[in-house]
Order: structure tokens, then sequence, then C-alpha cells
């Protein structure tokens, strides 16, 4: 008998000022396919997020396989099933490229396979060392609905394939290939999830589930495909932490965001010449930290780079958390400690380094914290999070008296 | 006397704010209170034209 | 137009602020010249003190309405939240403002960077601003509601804290003058004066969040009303 691999029970679900879903209820089973039916704004994508543990609950709550991963009690736990998706943004940085991004979808899942038969069938061959700000919005899309397929084509134990509207921009042919993924998949014992309004994706559907009534319609998918075995590799899932560092190393944001205040206050404090041998212990201890200080205030660049396309909410669905820079603030601080240590009192000191270190890494991930907090806002970046930094130099001057008494 | 100065000023211009504060916030309710009235008043109008009809 | 509860509150708080700031002025005793650099500015208390003890009601309400938003997901919660909001970030202010001035008298400068009082409330006061500004800039909805509830819920740590400041970090910032173990250092007329400015700022504080949480359901109820409109025109 097949397994139930997803169920929502009695969920409610508020976006704004509505209620989206009341007292709704989903299940699907090893094999099943189920299309989300409904007008626009009738909840399909509110459902699917929901189910991906990405949107809190009011009421009910949210199984995959056997076990509670979100309910209304604000309980988030990780899935026991691999879990795979692709919502309406494409949840991938423009940094990325193909073939990394394709890569990390899979070892989410804690295997990998070769997948150029899957770039083939939905011509991205020759884009598959591109980077995905290079490719076209249809490209795009292709990429972002294969990093939810091949998760469970890679995985050997039953996955929850999560697609929101995946045939938004495709054409004709790549149509044609994600019905016939889907059809392996189902037969293969995965279940999926689609919201869609494509009367081909639609023959695909084992139960046609209808928004907002909750009204569930069994269907004999239309469409066969055929199943073929792919040779599959164990590998360790990418941490957030791995990703953030990868990507800043890439695109040097750290440079441009956090080296560039460090420099510019060591820059501004060594203008005014040497006049730190008049200083106070507390003083001077005071201005060699500050580039550090600056640096950690300006927060963590990945924040505001994962913005682009949800990214942010793809790793939180299929991973611990959202993309962080990790070590690097804590490295940033020693090496701008060092030199201002250098610059304003030709010292070398051990001790400064590493407090350099900790202050940057831990004002910015402080300020990371702050930020992801007001990641549901409907507008993040108009949320006025900067005013809230004032609360770090109190720990700061506490931290120099410490230091110097 | 430059201390009796200072907190004068001082004092004078923390009760104007908050006389000003006061009275913004006065103003602001009953303001909204009239608009609410307005906006009633258009919505029967409306009902009572959707029911004739 | 008649005159609500709020509205009167806001009449008689103000009327006894007027009068406690002009008591303090002509008829308070001066304290000691040897132990203040600024006598006269020592008067500033009478605001300072009563302003702080509005303050702390505000965020008391404040903590109260993101509470019972979060775990009641009740209306007068969040009106609550709102009104503790702004009068938090009033009071706050008004508590700031009145340290700063007294601080340039007697430290020489406005600001001490390393009194942990001072800025636990400085910061407290920043939360409020965040708050009101913050909210001012997103559209009403449960994320909306839900995030600065919770930003309201971990800023009342800081009240407890800014409490407790001055009596594990006593830096720059004056101990306390009432509720300590002594029965603290006022005369007789000083205590009065200092109550009755309590009393007043109590009663202000109040009628403004009873005003603002009126202005919260006209706001409430006239978006319904234009989406009626909406829907029908």
């Amino acid at each position: 008998m097949a397994k139930t691999l997803l169920e929502a029970v009695n969920i409610e679900v508020r976006r704004g000022m509505g209620v989206v879903l009341s007292n709704h209820n989903l299940l699907a089973k090893q094999g099943d396919v189920v299309v989300l039916e409904g007008a626009n704004g009738s909840g399909k994508s509110t459902l699917i997020e929901a189910i991906a543990r990405l949107l809190p609950l009011e009421k009910g709550h949210v199984n995959h396989g056997e076990m509670l991963v979100v309910d209304h009690e604000g309980r988030r736990k990780p899935s026991p099933l691999n879990v795979s998706l692709a919502l309406q943004k494409n949840g991938a940085l423009g940094s990325e490229r193909v073939k990394e991004h394709l890569e990390i979808a899979m070892k989410m899942a804690g295997q990998s396979l070769d997948f150029s038969p899957f770039l083939d069938a939905f011509s991205l061959t020759h884009r598959a060392n591109d980077c995905i700000s290079n490719l076209s919005q249809g490209q795009a899309r292709k990429v972002a609905v294969l990093a939810a397929l091949l998760p469970a084509f890679a995985s050997s134990n039953p996955s929850i394939v999560l697609m929101d509207e995946p045939d938004a921009g495709l054409d004709e042919s790549s149509i044609e290939a994600l019905c016939g993924c889907i059809n392996e998949l189902r037969k293969a014992g995965h279940c999926l999830v689609i919201s869609t309004h494509d009367e081909r994706v639609k023959d695909c559907a084992t139960t046609k589930h209808h928004l907002p009534s909750g009204r569930n319609t069994p269907c004999e998918p239309q469409q066969k495909g055929d199943t073929s075995s792919h040779s599959t590799s164990p590998e360790s899932p990418v941490s957030p932490s791995r990703f953030g560092l990868t990507m800043q190393w890439r695109t040097l944001a750290w440079l441009n965001q956090n080296a560039m205040a460090a420099l510019l206050t060591l820059g501004i404090l060594m203008a005014m010449g040497p006049w730190t041998d008049s200083l106070t212990e507390l003083q001077q201890l005071g201005f060699i930290l500050a580039p550090a200080l600056a640096a950690g205030l300006c927060g963590d660049a990945m924040v505001a780079m994962c913005r682009e396309e949800r990214t942010n909410a793809w790793w939180r669905a299929v991973s611990t958390g959202p993309p962080h820079s990790g070590v690097l603030p804590f490295l940033l601080g020693a090496v701008v400690t060092m030199a201002s240590n250098f610059a304003l009192v030709s010292e070398f000191s051990a001790i400064n380094m590493f407090v350099g270190a900790l202050l940057t890494g831990i004002t910015s991930h402080v300020l990371r914290l702050a930020h992801q907090s007001t990641e549901r806002l409907a507008r993040p970046q108009a949320v006025f999070i900067g005013l809230l930094t004032p609360v770090l130099i109190l720990p700061y001057a506490l931290l120099l008296d410490m230091l110097t008494r | 006397m430059e201390g009796m100065t200072y907190l004068a000023v001082a004092y004078f211009g923390m009760i104007v704010a908050v006389g000003i504060w006061t009275y913004t916030v006065v103003q602001r309710s009953r303001h909204l209170s009239q608009r609410m009235d307005a906006l009633e008043t258009a919505v029967k109008v409306y009902s009572n034209d959707s029911n004739e009809e | 137009m008649k005159m609500k509860v709020g509205e009167a509150l806001l009449l008689f708080g103000f009327i006894g602020i007027a009068l406690t700031m002009m008591l303090a002025f002509l008829w308070a005793p001066s304290v000691s010249i040897n132990a203040f650099e600024s006598p006269a500015a020592q008067r500033i208390f009478y605001w300072h003190v009563p302003s702080a003890w509005a303050a702390f009601i505000a965020f008391g309400v404040l903590f109260v309405g993101s509470a019972g938003w979060m775990f009641k997901r009740s209306e007068l919660m969040w009106r609550l939240h709102i009104a503790g909001s702004e009068a938090g970030l009033a009071t706050g202010l008004m508590v700031v403002w009145s340290g700063c001035v007294w601080g340039a008298a007697e430290w020489g400068t406005p600001w001490d960077w390393s009194d942990v009082r001072l800025n636990s409330f400085g910061l407290l006061t920043l939360l409020a601003v965040y708050l009101v500004l913050g909210r001012g800039s997103q559209p009403d909805g449960v994320e909306t509601r839900d995030t600065f509830a919770a930003f309201g819920l971990y800023g009342f740590i800081l009240v407890p804290f800014t409490y407790v400041a001055t009596r594990i970090w006593a830096i720059r910032h004056p101990g306390p003058v009432v509720g300590t173990d002594d029965g603290g250092s006022l005369n007789a007329d000083m205590g009065f004066l200092l109550l009755f400015g309590t009393l007043s700022f109590t009663l202000l504080i109040v009628g403004h969040m009873l005003t603002s949480m009126r202005i919260t359901s006209f706001e409430q109820r006239i978006e319904a009303l234009q989406k009626t409109l909406d829907g029908g025109v």
C-alpha cells in the first residue's frame, strides 16, 4: 500500500489582512501527482508555501511522512523526507552557475546524478557553465524547475516535489520534457504537488485539488512516461554558510560593503595625523577597533543578495536556513584590526586581532538576524531596521571599558 | 540666574512640544471621526441605491 | 463636538504637567549648591522622572499588546501595541531630551556612551521610533503585525534592564531617588511635586493611548468602508 508522504490537516493561513486558506486539508501519497486548480488569488501558491514550511499557520498542522514539520503553535522542524521545490520566483542567485545550482539542489537530497540528459531535454547543455544572470527568463525558469525535479530523481527514498507554476515561460518542448519528468517521478513513487494553469501539465494529475473549496477530483494520468534508471552517488548537503562564502568570494560583495567601510574609517583616522600618542589607553583601543566595528555595522551582504528571486525562501525550504557569510566577517575583522593596529600605533597585538575578529563577526551576524527577521514583510527594504544598529554601540563601549580596566 | 534661564528655556520648549503633540493627536482623532461619518453615509446611500435597483 | 474620555484625560494631564513645571520653577526647594555642578538644572528631574514613569507604562502596554497579538490574534491587542509604541516614542523622547538638557548642564556633555541607563533608555526610544516608522512603511497585514509584535516583545527586555542599570553600573547617571532601601533622598515638598508630576504624566499618557486606540479603530473602519465602496463603484 502506498505510504502517505504529505498531509496538511485543517490548516488556516493568513496573508495580509485576509484569510487565504481556511480549514484546508490535503493528502498526497507515494505516486500521487496533485495538481492545484483555481483562479488567481485562490491560494495555490499559499498552499505550496505552507506545505514547504515557508508560511506560519494560524491553525492546523502539516506532516511530512509521519512527522509533524510545522504547526500553528510555531513548531517548525526539518522534514524527514527529501523536499525539493520551484517557487514562482526562481530561488537562485544571478551569480550562481547553472551546473552549480543544480548540483547544490541535488546535494540537499544527499545524492547526485549525471544530469546531462536532463540538460539536453530542456535545451540547456550549452548554458551549463553560464551564470544564471546571463540566461533569458525562460531559461532561468527551466533551471528552477530542474532544481525541483533532479533531487527527486537522485533520491533513492520517496520525495516530495513542490512546483508553483513550473510551466510559466517554458517553450513547447520543455513543457513536454517537464510532463515526461513528472510521469517518471510518479512511477518511481515520489509525490508531486503542482500549481498550474497549463492543460498539458494538468493531464499528468492523479488528483485535481480545487481551491479554495478543497474539493478533490481523482483522475487517470493521460501521459505515459518511461521509467529509466539513473546511477546516483552519495553527496553531503551544502551548508548555507558554505554557499554564502562561495558567493561572497565570487561577487566580492564583502569588499564593496564591509571592507570599504573599514578602510574609509581607518583612512579618516589616519588623515588626522599622528595624534594617537596623546590618547588614553581606552581611547586608543577605541580607535584601533573602530574600523572593525564599522565593517560589522554594514551587516551581511548575503541578506540583500538573497532577496533576489526569493533565494532565501528556497534555501529555507530545502536547507537549514538562508545563506550567510559564516566565518568571513570574523576573518575580515582580524585583518582590519591588524591593519589599524599597525597604522595607528605601529604595533602588532594578537589580542586586539582576536577582539576585532569577534567584534566584526558578532556585529555582522546580529545585524543579519535583525534583517532576516523582517523578511516576511511586504516591503522589507523599507522597514528602517538601520535605526536599531545603535544597539551595538553600548556593548562596544562596555567591551572597551572591560579591556582597558 | 543663568541656570534658571537655561531651565526656563528647556521647560518652555518641552511644554510647547507636548502641547503641539497633544493638539495634533486630538485633531487627527476628530478629523478621522468626521471622515468615517462621511464614508458611512456614502456607503448607506450606495446600499440604498443598490436595493432600489 | 463632545469631548471623549481620552481627550479629557489628555487635557487634564497637560494642565497638570504645565502646573508641575510652574511649581518646579517657582516653588520647589533648591538643592545644595555643593552637590551639583548646576543646581538649577537639577529641577529638570520634575520632568525627567515622571516622564520615565510614563514611558515604562507605555512600554508595558506595548508588551501586553504585542503578546496579545502574537498569542490571541486580538484586534484590541493590536491597537494596544500601536498605542503603546506611539506613547513610548513620545515619552521616550521626553526622557532622553530632558536627560540631555540636564547632562549638558551637569556633566558638560549631553550624551555619555559609557552610561548604561542613558544608552539602554536611548535604545528603548529607538525601538519605539523603529516600530512607529517601520509600521508606517508597511501595508497592514498579519506579516507586518507579527514582525513588529515580535520586536515589541524582544524590546521589552530592555525595560527591566534599564530599571536596574543604575543599580548595577552606577557610572555617571544618578542612582534611584525613590524605591530605595533607605527611603530615598527627597524632602517632603520635592516628593509631593514629583508625585503630582507623575500623576499628570500618567493622565496624559493614558489619555494619549486611549485616543490613539480610537484613531486606529477609525482607520480600520475607514479602510473597511473604502473596501465596501471599492467593491461597489
